[in-house]
């Protein structure tokens, strides 16, 4: 997972890190709310659904169940296993996966500012 | 808003005639589109043992039918006819509907109109804002996009199928009780303004324009949006071809997907319960033009480095037996990327990136148009060719293997273009508005495999009326008419919006401009740049008087800084009394590239060089040249926006010297209204200025009152923009 901002000007990069990082922190220490919840399990679905109308889109959904679930069977579960998240799972993975001793901050900042001009 | 070529089925492939976007405005050079690009995913190669590749394709294999779904069809109390196809492949469903409600259908001076009343529709109803019918929609995992093209308004809604109700309930709320907000509709308008004047001044665009004005004449077909068609719309003339035309009498209904029909019909019957009417009949459309010889029309656009031409003729309407056969000679022509267009003026010649040919099928009679944008250099060569080709394709009969493969592309990749719900409630709604019967979807390879080779090589004899074609090339006309002569065609010579010229006005005449110099007061100016909205750096201005060996000069400096890909400084100084010239100081980086100019005036010679970023790394450009009398250096122009005598609809033709191209083009500003601008500076009331002829349209709004300082500046259809935050 990978979040990025880019800062306007005057704003310390420390300030906008600060700011990433509450987002991340609240989704490991709030509920996030249950029709928000719902609003992103309708939208997955519906994009596997509609990816799944075209030859080319069932051919990327067996061979992604096949590299990352190990298993063709991994297409068909795919939703289910979607719809069943609860917004405790949330909570419990993320507090595991996004626990800060996990990430890594990078900033990029730009070349030094050119002379003259006024 | 380019009109019926793009939302037609149309014959051929995709065009690709969009150029790259390469921004260079006064002297601020930066690519937008590399700050987009920020993940890079890498494909890594299999390590499999090399196989022997063999040498030439596969066979087709036989053709198996295609198993499309049956329609049910039905006519609802009011007069909607709907059509379900029931296809339980996948939970999905796309709801479609139609109504004669196109571009024709607009008063002349209002082309527009339609495409307004379109993008409106999904912008808030008596019962839902917009913001909350796309909560609605899209919290469901749908989608409502609705557009209007010459012939038809349409809605389209996709959702999953268990929000049949919701998509159909949003539908009937929309064709029932749009509200068309007034500040919707103003920035609909400015949305239209913006991308108009961004299309203005892509050469394919303005082709399009002027083809479809020759082809079609005064039919409604050959009108195109302008600035002020866009500006005369006005919030009651929307209410009021909503009211007219958004109807059920003549309506069509498709929906497609996982779906009952009875149900839907159920359904549907309940949603569209309280619509009601029938649409005014429409004005008898006026004849097409017909032309009794061949003209080959040049666009001047000065400075392009590029020709786009194209040559064309009205051509079939959808309901003409012949679309068979011209299916596979277009195919043949310029179908594609195996087509002789592409294998001849790119594959073999190398003048161009593409090539390719194409009908549009609007309900009425569509046109035919064979393409290409070719460099300058090759503009006569390259039109001989693709000339000779569309000769080629009326007279000659084409080999048995050029027809067999054109049929096999055509009838094997149909099955790819009806796979999704949208696709097939799509192909089944075009089918039926443009008069088709109902098995036409599903006999189409089978009437198109059963073509004889007299059949297409009659059909190409009659229909490719090369005798009597329109040609157009738009590029730099003083360049290529010369070019265009020895091809024997009379040639007649229009501007970009279409007004004829003559020879003598190719070559362009600066404007006398009596510049008031004495406004330009010392005066210090910060701006703050913002990319989408979004404040991402900063620049700063400054005017200082000075004397330079004995000569009262005004000096122009400034810094720019936009986020980590450009910072740069620059001092332009010119003559305090004539404006001419004196010389130009630019340093500075881009996306990490060093850029700099030096350049010399001398009376009307200028001498200097320039480090210009580019994809391949930087370029080194010399400079040593002779200039037209009047000539600016390009980054005085904006240095002296509030010393132009500024007046409503005054237009000024400026030449001025680029160093970072090294070359001379004409700069046109064209006053284009009086606004009221606000920027962190405060309110200011403003002559909004657009610059057209340079590398990228630019729009300036410059102070009406002293000390007429640059306001803002923004880049046409870009989302760079600088606002005045602070004068001393």
């Amino acid at each position: 997972m990978m979040l990025a901002a880019i800062d306007n000007q005057g704003v310390p990069a420390a300030r906008v890190e600060q700011l990433l990082n509450e987002e991340v922190d609240k989704v490991r220490t709030d509920t996030i709310a249950q029709t928000e919840l719902a609003k992103a399990q309708n939208q997955y679905r519906a994009g596997v659904v509609r990816q799944r109308q075209t030859a080319m889109g069932v051919a990327e959904a067996l061979q992604s169940a096949l590299w990352f679930d190990g298993s063709l069977d991994g297409a068909n579960s795919d939703i289910q296993r979607h719809q069943a998240v609860t917004t405790a799972d949330l909570r419990r993975v993320a507090q595991r996966y996004l626990a800060p001793e996990n990430r890594l901050t990078m900033i990029v900042n730009p070349p030094a500012q050119p002379q003259g001009g006024n | 808003m380019t009109r019926h070529s793009a939302q037609y089925p149309v014959t051929g492939s995709v065009q690709t005639r969009r150029r790259a976007v390469v921004s260079s405005a006064k002297g601020t050079v930066c690519s937008l589109a590399l700050a987009a690009s920020v993940v890079t995913v890498l494909f890594a190669a299999p390590h499999a043992a090399l196989a022997q590749y063999p040498t030439s394709p596969p066979a087709p294999t036989a053709l198996r039918p295609v198993r499309f779904p049956a329609f049910v069809t039905a006519r609802l109390p009011d007069g909607v006819d709907v059509i379900v196809v029931e296809r339980h492949k996948q939970p999905v469903v796309t709801v479609s509907l139609a109504v004669p409600g196109g571009n024709i259908y607009e008063p002349a001076d209002k082309v527009g109109l339609a495409d307004l009343v379109a993008e409106l529709l999904t912008k808030g109803t008596q019962a839902r804002t917009a913001d909350r019918m796309a909560a609605e929609v899209e919290g469901a995992g749908g989608s409502v996009f609705a557009s209007a093209d010459p012939d038809f308004l349409r809605i389209v809604v996709s959702s999953l199928s268990e929000n049949l109700p919701l998509a159909l309930d949003v539908l009937a709320d929309i064709v029932t009780h749009a509200t068309f907000p007034a500040n919707e509709v103003e920035l609909a308008r400015t949305r239209a303004l913006s991308s108009l004047q961004l299309e203005l001044s892509q050469p394919a665009s303005i082709a399009d324009r002027i083809f479809r004005r020759e082809v079609y004449g005064s039919h409604p077909y050959g009108r195109s949006t302008t600035p002020a068609s866009l500006r005369a719309v006005t919030r009651d003339d929307i209410v009021a071809f909503y009211g007219q035309r958004v109807r059920p009498a003549g309506a069509l209904l498709v929906v497609a997907g996982d779906v009952n029909a009875a149900h839907v019909r159920q359904l549907a019957t309940r949603a569209f319960a309280a619509w009601r009417g029938a649409p005014p009949a429409a004005a008898a459309e006026p004849a097409i033009p017909a032309r009794t010889r061949t003209e080959l029309i040049l666009v001047n656009k000065p400075g392009a480095v590029q020709s786009n031409m194209l040559a064309g003729f009205p051509f079939i309407t959808p309901r003409d037996p012949a679309v068979y056969p011209l299916t596979i000679a277009n195919k043949i022509l310029g179908g594609g990327t195996d087509a002789r267009l592409f294998l001849i003026l790119r594959e073999q010649h190398g003048w161009t990136y593409g090539s390719y040919s194409y009908f549009s099928r609007p309900h009425g009679t569509g046109a035919f148009e064979a393409n290409a944008e070719v460099r300058t250099a090759v503009t006569d060569s390259a039109l001989a060719e693709l000339l000779h080709q569309l000769d080629r394709i009326k007279n000659e009969v084409p080999p048995d293997s050029e027809i067999a493969a054109a049929k096999n592309y055509l009838a094997g990749s149909f099955p790819l273009t009806i796979q999704t719900a949208q696709q097939i409630a799509g192909a089944v709604a075009n089918a039926r508005l443009l008069g088709l019967p109902d098995d036409y979807v599903i006999r189409y390879r089978e009437r198109l495999a059963a073509v004889t080779t007299p059949q297409l090589t009659a059909a190409a004899r009659s229909h490719f009326t090369t005798d009597k074609m329109v040609i157009l090339v738009v590029g730099d006309g003083p360049t290529i008419l010369p070019k265009l002569k020895p091809l024997g065609y009379p040639i007649r010579i229009v501007d970009v919006e279409g007004n004829p010229l003559t020879e003598a006005d190719l070559t362009p005449r600066a404007t006398a401009v009596n510049w008031a110099v004495d406004r330009i007061a010392p005066v210090s100016l910060t701006y703050r740049v913002l990319l989408q909205g979004n404040p991402m750096g900063s620049a700063n201005r400054a005017f200082a008087r000075a004397t330079v060996g004995g000569r009262a000069v005004l000096q122009y400096s400034g810094s720019t800084t936009i986020g980590p890909f450009l910072s740069q400084s620059d001092t332009t100084t010119f003559d305090a009394q004539t404006t001419a010239p004196i010389s130009l100081r630019l340093a500075g980086t881009v996306q990490g590239q060093q850029m700099s100019v030096q350049l010399d005036y001398d009376g009307l010679h200028v001498r200097g060089q320039a480090r210009v970023p580019g994809r391949e790394g930087p370029r080194d450009v010399h400079v040593d040249t002779t200039l037209a009398a009047g000539t600016l250096d390009d980054n005085q122009v904006e240095a002296l926006l509030g010393a132009l005598p500024l007046a409503a609809n005054a237009r000024f033709t400026i030449p001025v010297f680029d160093g970072t191209t090294g070359s001379g083009r004409t700069l046109t500003l064209n006053v284009a209204g009086e606004e009221s601008v606000t920027v962190p500076a405060g309110t200011f009331a403003c002559w909004r200025i657009e610059e057209t002829g340079g590398e990228q349209p630019l729009a300036f709004w410059v102070a009406k009152d002293a000390p007429f300082v640059l306001v803002k500046f923004a880049m046409v259809g870009m989302p760079l923009a600088f606002e005045l935050t602070a004068r001393n």
